[in-house]
């Protein structure tokens, strides 16, 4: 793909235009597609998902391009996202759609205890990537280096901010104390 | 696990504390430029944030890297001349042309209604009567209304004509028209009859 295509034309209406796109863009959506359905087992519907993904890039007025900024990110990554995301939630609603109560496990349909207390917290304690590490690390029980992996960014990094996090929310119970 | 028991006592205070709950998934832009590491901290906070609310988020982050690293793998191989479809490569491009075909179909020339935007271009197959006469329409200048009158008045011209060939004759050509059902187009038999051209069509999904 071009890695700064205009895509004015395209947003105009001009159909020459949106099928030079499509003829483009499609290798890259279907693969993305693909790669999520086919091991889910679901490659047949691979075909829909991908003119799902096409029409909504269309929907109102083509507003998902008119958002698209080369500055900011490649046309192949941000077609790639739509796809992928479109292929997950694609997923998720056909297995929404037929789970069975019953078969689900205890734990899925569990209440959590309210076991915690609600403690006032400062804006800003910590920062987004802090909360996404511990986040991650807790309640995910992932290790640094699938977390680094996660974030895009070192392990060393990770343990860092884990390391940092730490130490501001133990400063700051202290003095709840 | 990670750190002490306090630790994870203390997180989940936090937690609690300032929870959001299901933060929505970052729009497309946002995710796009994290991926490409665009961003700064502050500009990928929404992201982080819904990395750190959203109990799906950290597996969907993991599925969209694993596709973009693929997509990098995908284009390295094309760039070197590889053959980026190795297996089933037939059955693939068949498949991209059937894709690309349904796709392109989404959008056609301005002057037909559309799901894409209500305005332009409709998700009709290629190829029907109605698409020819729209194109006829638009290469004379007309849109909107003054395309469907335009569109009309050759019809009943094409028609009449048709009558003027003979009775079997007349009855072919009406046929014809008869066919572009799929433009909301319905033409009744018999002279002396008014032709109802039908509504527009309207959305196409």
């Amino acid at each position: 793909m071009e890695a700064s295509p205009d895509l004015s034309d395209l947003i105009d209406g001009n159909k020459a235009a949106w099928d030079r796109f499509v003829g483009e863009a499609s290798r890259v959506v279907f693969a993305a597609v693909h790669r999520r359905l086919g091991p889910a087992g679901r490659g047949d519907e691979a075909e829909d998902v991908v003119q799902e993904v096409f029409v909504k890039l269309c929907r109102n007025d083509f507003r998902l391009l008119r958002d698209f900024d080369p500055a900011r990110a490649k046309l192949s990554t941000f077609l790639t996202v739509i796809a992928t995301t479109t292929a997950i939630d694609h997923l998720r609603r056909q297995r929404q759609g037929s789970q069975n109560l019953d078969d689900l496990p205890e734990a899925a349909l569990a209440v959590q205890p309210d076991y915690v207390e609600r403690v006032k917290i400062p804006d800003g304690l910590l920062s987004g990537r802090q909360q996404a590490v511990m986040s991650l690390l807790y309640d995910r029980d992932l290790d640094a280096a699938e977390v680094a992996g996660i974030l895009g960014i070192d392990p060393q990094t990770v343990r860092s901010m884990h390391h940092k996090a730490l130490t501001k929310l133990r400063a700051h119970f202290a003095l709840e104390d | 696990m990670n750190g002490s028991g306090s630790d994870l006592e203390m997180w989940r205070a936090y937690r609690a504390a300032t929870e959001d709950r299901h933060p929505p998934r970052p729009v497309a832009i946002l995710l796009a430029a994290y991926l490409d590491g665009a961003l700064d901290e502050a500009a990928a906070a929404p992201v982080e944030r819904w990395l750190a609310h959203d109990p799906d988020a950290a597996e969907e982050m993991a599925i969209l890297r694993e596709s973009v690293i693929g997509l990098r793998l995908e284009s390295l191989q094309v760039e070197s001349g590889q053959d980026e479809l190795p297996q089933d490569g037939a059955a693939q491009r068949d498949v991209l042309a059937r894709v690309i075909a349904r796709a392109q179909a989404i959008v056609t020339p301005p002057g037909v209604q559309s799901e894409a935007s209500g305005t332009r271009g409709s998700a009709n197959g290629a190829g029907s009567l109605a698409d020819w006469f729209g194109d006829l329409a638009e290469r004379f200048g007309l849109h909107g209304a003054p395309a469907w009158v335009a569109t009309a008045s050759l019809a009943l011209v094409i028609g009449g004509l048709g009558f003027e060939l003979g009775d079997n004759h007349g009855d072919d050509v009406l046929s014809l028209l008869s066919e572009s059902g799929d433009a909301g187009l319905a033409v009744t038999q018999a002279s002396g009859d008014r032709i109802d051209f039908g509504e527009p069509p309207g959305d196409f999904l």
